[in-house]
């Protein structure tokens, strides 16, 4: 049985063949030799059960995936992502508009890709690294300045089998562009580790919402990074919900790089039955006048673990920065395991920062309340725990977007 | 007691006041009424001494001593007193400690014995009675958790307690409802004295009905374009701005 | 920015207490081996196993490696140049009374303000007053004996009471533990030892002051407390320390043990010397300070004020080990110029219903650096396990930094746990109006500072309020009527 070690290798010299990036995609690979795997010492890793999230044995890449559909938000441009393959449904787009598969993108607007691959990625935590050197799908989205996109760019990955893939989405906004981007992840085995990197630059006035739905089978593996370069007076919505996979990471990395940026971030995670799941944010204030929410739920159940890394930074200089961030946690089942830790880290003086978390448990007297307004024990437990997740979703604006969503939230 | 000669000053680049010129004797009650953004409030915060603002021509005596060179707290120590327009939150200091550190501040300034914490108290009470206060109020922090009534309430208990020669109201009656308002303008009149000057700063004549001014200027575009008695409020209130500003125009 | 300069007088407050005393010494020559560890514990007169638990110590801290994982920044020490021990020379066989005490030494405490005869006379405190590494005096152990109240020196414990120290040494901070307290466990020279007798309440508050004085000379001083079932105790402890352009080392070891229903209440004032203005020669100070809520009911309560110290290092801890114990942590450091601050707190809850309380108040200005790191931990035995953290910090300057890195990792689900963060300054518009009220600028900012800390200055004992403010800087503000 071959070691994640040798598989990569591997695999990189099968990379090594193209023309294409070579140059980037030997020193990003020499970055991830430098970094490593990730070690529990290592500040980012430690509250991550590591053996577990890398003990795959790897497959044999010859499997054959079959692509299962889904129920699509009404409005979308379709795309799917499997192991290699990109595949673009919706033919006409509408002008200014650019989707392609990234592989093909490569060839045709190198100027793109020259200016904006890897632009907002740091290779500090390794895998992403990886990504970089390994990449063999994913999406390029590129919407021309001033132009509104009414549809919702519908991305479906699902992780091929017995293989580790290595999928990188790129969306470009340009000045005064606006977009909707669903990413939703879904199928996969026990055979499927997917290590996936979306990277979104967001040029002046730019307004973005993006949405990660996970709802992996109940055996994959999922490492997923969000990275965002903002500049000025730019606008994101994050929004992230993560609901089945064995272990799944969903990071987020924003840098706010000049003023008057605005994100605001809301995310859930479920996990329950042995489930880890684990959502690490750094948000990065460069430059002052900048706005950060950050609204970060869990509900764990039996036997489930979860971890959360909230890590505010802001810079000598950003002046009146204002960044808040909260993490609340519901803990329902003695066997649950919850690990938060909200930092920050400020080095300018003007600025209103604040975090909050708390873990927890339903209340009791409200749940007494409801049981003596003729509600039995498992309904209002039921009614609590949906209050407590509902104001989430009332952060989508577009509402069949939402209905969406929270359709796939109560399937699990 | 106030002489203001072509008092020009600006925030940051831009100027606000451009030229106001005033004579505010003892014992008077000066109005300075005007539209949003004529610089009402710039000008009570220069006379205050806030370091936003850059005075750039001009000058400004207070009982025949140079204002302009003192500090805020110095021109407070020297009885000059500004109630804000929107005082501001301070966590963990309560009120009856801010107000005795500023009696017994202003009291040493003027040479005069600080005043203990018992006669502090009793002190400190007559004066919420005034405004009918009630006493918990002193022992929460700074505005902390106050509606707007109760901050302007609070402004009032700290006028009563440190006795200036001149109080600058900045728009006192805002936000307040009829039965506040007058409770208010009972507390200032309280306070009218032939020793005592004030400029009550508003945006309506309403307050001016139960605080009876004895001048009225009218700012506009940073410039005192009309000055008159009580029924020069009236009259602006029935005709509004506008026909000032058209007045200004001619 | 006019606020930066208001707020920048009020921080360049001249060190006071900068001299020292002119006493020969007799200390050992720098360095460190088996020979010299040999030596200090037979000049102590220690019972065999003290020697034992020693060296075992420095054995295993042979095998150690200097902690790397802090952010604070610090030239490597060299453990072989400092002298483990130093002792005034005719101090060797302890005063009975302070006429004992030589006169020189009085003067000096004279100086630092803590006059033992007025303490005597009016506060009713008694003092433990260590000089560099050998109790000059203990005051009031007549007094305390009546109440079967042990406050001594950790030599004297070692001599009159060794199997009530055998029993506790090292069960709460092993020399496992970490890097200096294993160092501290070989070569501590002294420290305090306070043991109460079940159901007494004792009847003062304790208190011990260190110096450091001579050159290159660690100061590892070593402190235990037990509090025998349902009594009580306060403990305070305040430092400061003469102007050296050495740096200086201190490695204290505190453990508490608190038994069935008892009260343990530790309070520090700490006013070591910060460096200069441009962070030269300030003291390294690298403390673990634990206690343990051993049976049910008992409490553990931390309260401290820092400030000075070039790189201060210290996490003061509750174990929660009984059912309905409580661990509270009360802090407030101030950082300036280019001092680090590396501090926080740790609460393990491992029995049922226990709660834990954390309020840091953290103010850095200058280039400083000011770091809380929390762990609040709750075991899958901790059912019902409650913790409140509020942790703030007020930045004054633009070049000053505060770090705050809590975690908080739960294993039952029955618990509740709460935590909040704030940063912010001191606003314009709040200085502003206190200067509109004749207040002072330099009262202005000492009245903002105290609001913010108002919560950890109320849980000080009333004698160290005083000093507490006067490190802050600050007239203490309390309730009128």
């Amino acid at each position: 049985m071959n070691t994640w070690w040798d598989e990569l290798q591997s695999h990189f010299e099968l990379r090594s063949k193209e023309s294409t990036l070579l140059n980037w995609r030997k020193k990003a690979f020499a970055d991830f030799q430098k970094v490593g795997l990730p070690k529990q010492k290592h500040d980012w890793w430690r509250s991550t059960p590591l053996k577990q999230f890398f003990s795959n044995a790897i497959g044999d890449a010859q499997i054959q995936s079959e692509f299962k559909k889904c129920r699509v938000p009404k409005n979308s441009i379709v795309i799917h992502v499997q192991g290699s393959i990109t595949d673009i449904e919706t033919s006409s787009l509408p002008e200014g508009v650019t989707i392609l598969p990234i592989m093909q993108a490569l060839e045709q607007h190198p100027q793109w890709i020259e200016t904006y691959l890897g632009q907002a990625l740091s290779h500090e935590d390794g895998l992403s690294a990886l990504n970089s050197a390994l990449f063999d799908s994913g999406v390029l989205v590129h919407i021309a300045p001033g132009v509104h996109l009414e549809q919702t760019i519908f991305i479906h990955h699902q992780p091929a089998c017995g293989q580790v893939s290595h999928s990188r989405t790129l969306v470009i906004l340009e000045a005064d562009a606006s977009a909707q981007v669903l990413e939703y992840f879904d199928g996969g085995d026990a055979t499927c580790v997917l290590n996936q990197v979306t990277e979104i630059i967001l040029q002046e006035r730019a307004n973005c919402r993006h949405l990660k739905i996970q709802n992996l089978s109940a055996n994959a593996k999922l490492q997923s990074m969000l990275t965002v370069h903002q500049q000025e007076s730019s606008q994101l919505n994050g929004f992230l919900m993560q609901l089945g996979g064995k272990m799944s990471s969903c990071d987020m990395n924003i840098d706010l790089k000049a003023i008057h940026a605005h994100v605001n971030l809301s995310g859930l995670f479920l996990p329950k039955d042995h489930q880890f799941h684990q959502q690490r944010l750094s948000i990065n204030h460069h430059a002052g006048y900048c706005q950060s929410e950050q609204d970060f739920r869990g509900i764990l159940d039996h036997h489930a673990q979860g971890v959360f890394i909230g890590r505010v930074y802001v810079a000598e200089g950003a002046l009146k920065t204002e960044a808040h961030q909260t993490n609340k946690n519901l803990v329902l089942a003695k066997s649950a395991q919850m690990v938060t830790c909200p930092e920050l880290q400020i080095y300018a003086d003007d600025v209103i920062c604040s975090h909050g978390a708390t873990v927890g448990q339903l209340d009791n007297d409200a749940l007494f309340y409801l049981q003596s307004r003729g509600f039995s024990e498992p309904q209002a437990k039921e009614i609590l725990v949906k209050a407590f997740v509902m104001a989430h979703f009332d952060t989508i604006s577009d509402g069949a977007l939402r209905d969406w969503c929270i359709a796939k939230m109560e399937n699990e | 007691m106030l002489k203001v000669n072509k008092l020009h000053a600006k925030i940051g680049e831009q100027e606000i006041l451009k030229g106001i010129s005033l004579n505010i004797g003892a014992g008077e009650v000066h109005a300075i009424m005007g539209p949003n953004g004529s610089g009402k409030s710039t000008f009570s915060k220069v006379l205050a001494g806030h370091t936003d603002y850059e005075v750039t021509q001009g000058s400004v005596m207070f009982n025949g001593e140079d204002l302009l060179t003192l500090t805020p707290s110095e021109r407070a120590q020297k009885g000059l007193f500004l109630s804000f327009q929107y005082p501001v939150e301070i966590p963990g200091v309560t009120n009856i400690n801010f107000l005795k550190a500023a009696v017994n501040a202003v009291r040493k300034a003027q040479g005069k014995m600080s005043l203990d914490a018992i006669d502090f108290l009793s002190y400190i009470r007559q004066k919420c009675a005034q405004v009918s206060m009630d006493e918990g109020f002193l022992y929460r922090s700074i505005n902390e958790g106050f509606s707007g009534g109760e901050k302007k309430r609070n402004e009032m208990v700290q006028l009563l307690a440190l006795e200036p020669t001149l109080a600058i109201l900045d728009e006192t009656d805002s936000g307040l409802d009829i039965d506040a308002l007058k409770t208010i303008a009972e507390g200032v009149n309280q306070m009218r004295s032939p020793e005592r000057s004030m400029i009550v700063v508003t945006h309506y004549q309403r307050l001016l009905n139960y605080i009876q001014p004895d001048f009225v200027h009218v700012l506009a575009n940073g410039r005192i374009i009309k000055s008159g008695d009580k029924s020069l409020a009236l009259e602006l209130e029935k005709k509004g701005y506008g026909w000032l500003e058209s007045l200004e125009k001619a | 920015m006019a606020s930066n300069d208001h707020l920048q007088s009020w921080l360049d407050k001249d060190y006071e207490h900068g001299f020292s005393t002119q006493i020969e010494t007799d200390s050992f020559e720098p360095g460190l081996n088996e020979d010299i560890i040999r030596r200090l514990s037979e000049i102590k007169q220690e019972p065999a196993f003290m020697l034992e638990w020693r060296l075992k110590a420095f054995e295993f801290w042979k095998t150690m490696e200097h902690p790397e994982w802090s952010t604070a920044t610090f030239p490597k020490i060299d453990y072989q140049k400092l002298s483990y021990y130093s002792a005034p020379k005719n101090l060797k066989d302890g005063p009975k009374s302070l006429d004992e005490v030589d006169p020189e030494l009085l003067k000096t405490y004279a100086k630092l303000g803590i006059p033992l005869r007025e303490q005597e006379m009016l506060a009713g405190v008694a003092v433990d007053a260590v000089f560099d590494s050998v109790s000059v005096a203990t005051t009031f152990k007549a007094k305390l004996r009546e109440y079967g109240v042990i406050f001594c020196s950790m030599s004297e414990a070692l001599r009159e009471h060794p199997e009530l120290v055998q029993k506790y040494l090292g069960t709460v901070v092993p020399f496992r533990d970490n890097f200096y307290a294993c160092l501290n466990s070989a070569v501590f020279s002294d420290g305090s030892f306070v043991y109460i007798p079940p159901g007494v309440r004792c009847p003062m508050e304790l208190s011990t002051y260190f110096r450091i004085n001579a050159l290159s000379t660690g100061q590892f001083e070593r402190t235990l407390i037990i509090a025998d079932k349902n009594s009580y105790v306060s403990y305070l402890e305040g430092c400061t320390a003469p102007m050296r352009d050495e740096n200086q080392l201190h490695a204290a070891v505190v453990e508490l043990v608190a038994l069935e229903g008892a009260q343990i209440k530790y309070s520090t004032v700490q006013n070591w010397y910060p460096g200069d203005a441009q962070g030269r020669g300030g003291i390294y100070n690298f403390v673990t300070k634990r206690g343990i809520c051993k049976e049910k009911g008992a409490k553990i309560s931390w309260t401290q004020i820092e400030t000075g110290s070039a790189i201060t290092w210290k996490y003061p801890s509750v174990i929660l080990l009984g059912d309905n114990t409580v661990g509270e942590f009360y802090s407030v450091a101030v950082t300036n110029h280019y001092q680090q601050a590396d501090t926080g707190t740790k609460m393990i809850h491992l029995g049922k219903n226990t709660s834990s309380t954390i309020i840091s108040k953290g103010i850095s200005a200058g280039r400083s650096r000011n770091v809380y790191r929390g762990l609040v931990r709750v075991a899958p035995t901790a059912k019902n396990a409650r913790n409140f953290t509020q942790c703030d910090s007020l930045l004054m300057g633009s070049s000053c930094s505060a770090l705050t890195y809590p975690t908080i990792d739960v294993r039952h689900s029955a618990a509740q746990i709460e935590h909040e963060a704030t940063t912010s300054k001191i606003s314009d518009e709040q200085l502003f109006y206190c200067l509109q009220r004749g207040i002072e600028q330099e009262d202005a900012v000492s009245m903002i500072v105290n609001g913010f800390c108002k919560q950890v200055l109320k849980e000080l004992p009333m004698e160290f309020a005083v000093e507490a403010t006067k490190l802050l800087g600050i007239s203490l503000e309390g309730a009128v009527g």
